[in-house]
């Protein structure tokens, strides 16, 4: 065997290990969500609006939505909410003092709404090929998505399908 | 999920620094680096969420009414302010680390090592080579030692 001589053998340097604390962030994230509940909930009444007309307008009157759509619209509608949650955490963060007022200034709200939409593509893309591959590969087992279908899949296994539970009522 | 991984952070870079959301990106993949598997552990945590969302969602009757819509909005708002919540403060912790340097960083060049805990040394290297010669030089400081 053939040892390393002194004058190669490495430096041994401190250096910290990156990591995030994953339940630091959750506490952080209950306790601002609960702190501020009134705040969330007149968030949740203005988006309602929004919400509504957007309904009305994708359903034309009350007839069924298509699974796509109303995952896009549920998608450009939590935008605004995700964009306010990151503003008010920054202002805890820095000692201000989130109020409604926060609600209409969320700024790069284009900029944010486009990120997360590639990042549902992304996700949703990968899963929906994951889908169509297992409904290709066993036929009968599992049965693709649909996201053009305006009625409720014969399968709900996870997630997304628990939307459409009440689709027919 | 697992591929948006590097870019998960986009949206909080844009909301921080202004970035333009392709910039975003590339300024995501540079602050997700060595956290991936915390990330992927966050973002487990986010479906689940998500999914325990969608259950109160569905329990809400889907006529199409003004009072339907505006409860599936709270949902909603209350599901993505958590989520941004806790993203936003996994962001920042990411941004506390900015300075520093881990394992697949060549900030400190790549003959160092890292140690995790006191008696065990890690090489930092991303050359895989160097696994080996890290090798080669404990086993000659076990020899040499004894």
């Amino acid at each position: 065997m053939t040892f390393a001589p002194e004058s190669t053998r490495k430096t041994v340097v401190n250096l910290t290990f990156r990591t995030i604390s994953i339940q630091t962030a959750l506490s952080f994230g209950t306790r601002v969500l609960f702190s501020h509940i009134f705040l969330w909930i007149a968030a949740g009444l203005l988006v309602g609006v929004f919400h509504h007309v957007l309904m009305s307008f994708l359903s034309l009157g009350g007839g069924p939505v298509r699974l796509g759509e109303r995952l896009l619209e549920a998608l450009l509608l939590s935008a605004w909410p995700f964009g306010f949650s990151a503003h008010v955490a920054n202002q805890e963060h820095d000692g201000g003092n989130p109020g409604l007022s926060s609600l209409f200034t969320v700024p790069h709200l284009f900029s944010i709404t486009f990120g997360l939409v590639c990042l549902a593509l992304l996700a949703l893309g990968g899963a929906l090929a994951v889908v169509q591959m297992f409904a290709w590969w066993l036929p009968g087992a599992v049965a693709p998505l649909g996201l053009r279908s305006r009625r409720p899949p014969q399968c709900r296994p996870v997630g997304v399908y628990s939307l459409f539970w009440r689709w027919g009522e | 999920m697992t591929f948006g991984l590097p870019y998960s952070f986009g949206p909080f870079v844009v909301v921080h620094e202004g970035e333009g959301f392709l910039s975003a990106f590339e300024r995501s993949r540079f602050l997700t680096r060595d956290l991936r598997i915390n990330l992927f552990f966050l973002q487990g945590f986010l479906f689940v969420v998500l999914c325990g969302a969608f259950s109160v969602f569905s329990a809400i009757p889907n006529r199409p009414t003004f009072t339907n819509h505006v409860l599936e909005s709270v949902v909603i708002t209350a599901t993505s302010g958590l989520v941004g919540l806790v993203w936003n403060h996994a962001f920042r912790q990411a941004l506390d680390l900015e300075g520093t340097s881990g394992t697949d960083s060549d900030a400190t060049g790549a003959d160092s090592y890292f140690r995790l805990f006191r008696f065990v040394e890690f090489p930092s290297s991303r050359k895989h080579l160097e696994i080996f010669r890290y090798l080669d030089n404990t086993v000659w400081r076990v020899f040499h030692d004894h």
